[in-house]
């Protein structure tokens, strides 16, 4: 895993959970993927489809899908929902990048 | 799951992501509850669909084959039935040109003697006295006239078609046959109920063969009229696009449902002794070869119908 002070700047992990193209996965895959714009080279970004990899969900502790996952060296954040409230968003990430 | 006891720290992260989960459930956004239940019912119905899907797909495939299958025997079965309505039509177009051959053959050697016969019957009518003679003389001669009449007819079917540039008109063709029927026909009582058009195009057939085709036909009706208490010959003429209709209508007593199939076979006839049965074939084979069709139209009352095709406007002279 990445040591924390490798970077100035701390790498964050985002793990987006989905169910496949299902109306709330779908939404919340585009809000974040609007947002994530402002925070180039802060993160990286995988989208899961826990229909095809249920068990990384499981062992993730992540109980309901779409669930965002933003993990740093220290420290855990989870977002659930469709992501339509931006500024938590926002926060969040801003947060993770400080 | 840590067997340690979680720090104050993990309860806190704990309690807001569980407070997080809440939240998204009352708000509705949720697609799915992540649990090992739930995985197990993903599984089970990701086997499902991926079943389904192959079932449907094999099922396709099956209707598909099958389809395939019935479509190739269909026209399997259609070429066959063409196959042997094409031999049909060859051994009985085979049939028929050799008994035209034949029967031409014999024409052209009768011919001569029977021209002969003919002269010398009717030199000795010019000669003879006894009224009684003269009778039998006459019957003679009526006789030898519809055996030469025969005869021509014979000789036309052994005859190659010609076709170029032919062309008759109906009404003419028609006056002709009827001349030469037309005072036994008064003898007999029959009426000649004519409607032709005046403006109906010339056919393209010639005009000796369609008032042969015709003098065939008028025979028939004449015949089958004989013992009818109304004897009526109705001809009646008309154009379609391209075609021109002769219709021959009899008030006899029609044509029989066990003659129909054969009704244009050759040596078909319901006159046994006063015919050879050719008539109705020779006739049909003269208007074919012109690219029209003779049909019986109804069997009862007998309606015949000509069909030609019209001739081709060459300059003005046609109508």
């Amino acid at each position: 895993m990445t040591e924390p002070m490798e970077d100035e700047k701390t790498l964050a992990h985002l793990q987006l959970f989905v169910v496949g193209d299902e109306p709330h996965s779908k939404r919340a895959r585009e809000n974040i993927v609007e947002v994530l714009g402002q925070f180039e080279g802060h993160y990286e970004f995988e989208v899961i489809d826990v229909l095809k990899n249920y068990r990384t969900a499981l062992d993730a502790g992540i109980l309901i899908a779409p669930t965002l996952l933003i993990t740093t060296s220290n420290s855990r954040i989870t977002i659930a929902g469709d992501m339509e409230d931006r500024k938590r968003l926002v926060g969040a990430l801003k947060l993770i990048a400080e | 799951m840590a067997t340690q006891e979680p720090s104050y720290e993990q309860l806190q992260q704990q309690l807001a992501e569980a407070k997080e989960v809440i939240r998204a459930l009352r708000q509705g956004e949720v697609d799915a509850i992540i649990s090992e239940r739930e995985l197990a019912l993903v599984r089970l119905r990701a086997t499902e669909e991926a079943l389904r899907k192959l079932t449907a797909e094999l099922e396709d495939r099956v209707h598909d084959r099958t389809a395939q299958l019935e479509e190739s025997n269909r026209r399997l079965m259609s070429a066959l039935g063409e196959l042997r309505a094409a031999q049909t039509r060859v051994l009985e177009a085979q049939r028929v040109t050799a008994l035209a051959t034949l029967a031409g053959a014999i024409a052209h050697e009768v011919s001569s003697p029977l021209m002969g016969v003919l002269n010398a019957v009717a030199f000795v009518r010019r000669h003879e006295q006894n009224p009684e003679l003269v009778q039998a003389l006459q019957d003679a001669d009526e006789g030898l006239r519809s055996i030469v009449a025969i005869s021509r007819n014979l000789l036309a079917l052994g005859r190659p078609p010609e076709r170029r540039g032919v062309r008759a008109r109906v009404a003419e063709a028609l006056d002709r046959a009827l001349a030469m029927l037309a005072p036994d026909m008064e003898a007999r009582g029959i009426q000649v109920k004519q409607d032709l058009p005046e403006d109906l195009p010339s056919v393209a057939v010639d005009e000796v063969r369609l008032q042969q085709v015709l003098t065939n036909l008028l025979t028939n009706a004449r015949d089958a009229v004989e013992e009818s208490a109304e004897k009526i010959i109705r001809i009646r003429a008309f154009r379609e696009v391209g075609l021109a209709h002769i219709d021959v209508e009899d008030t006899g007593p029609g044509v029989p449902a066990e003659i129909l199939p054969r009704l244009f076979q050759p040596f078909s006839t319901t006159k046994p002794g006063r015919g050879m049965g050719l008539g109705l074939n020779i006739s049909r084979s003269l208007v074919e070869e012109h690219g029209g069709t003779l049909t019986l139209e109804s069997p009862k009352p007998a309606r015949f119908r000509i069909t030609l095709p019209l001739a081709r406007n060459v300059g003005s002279g046609a109508r």
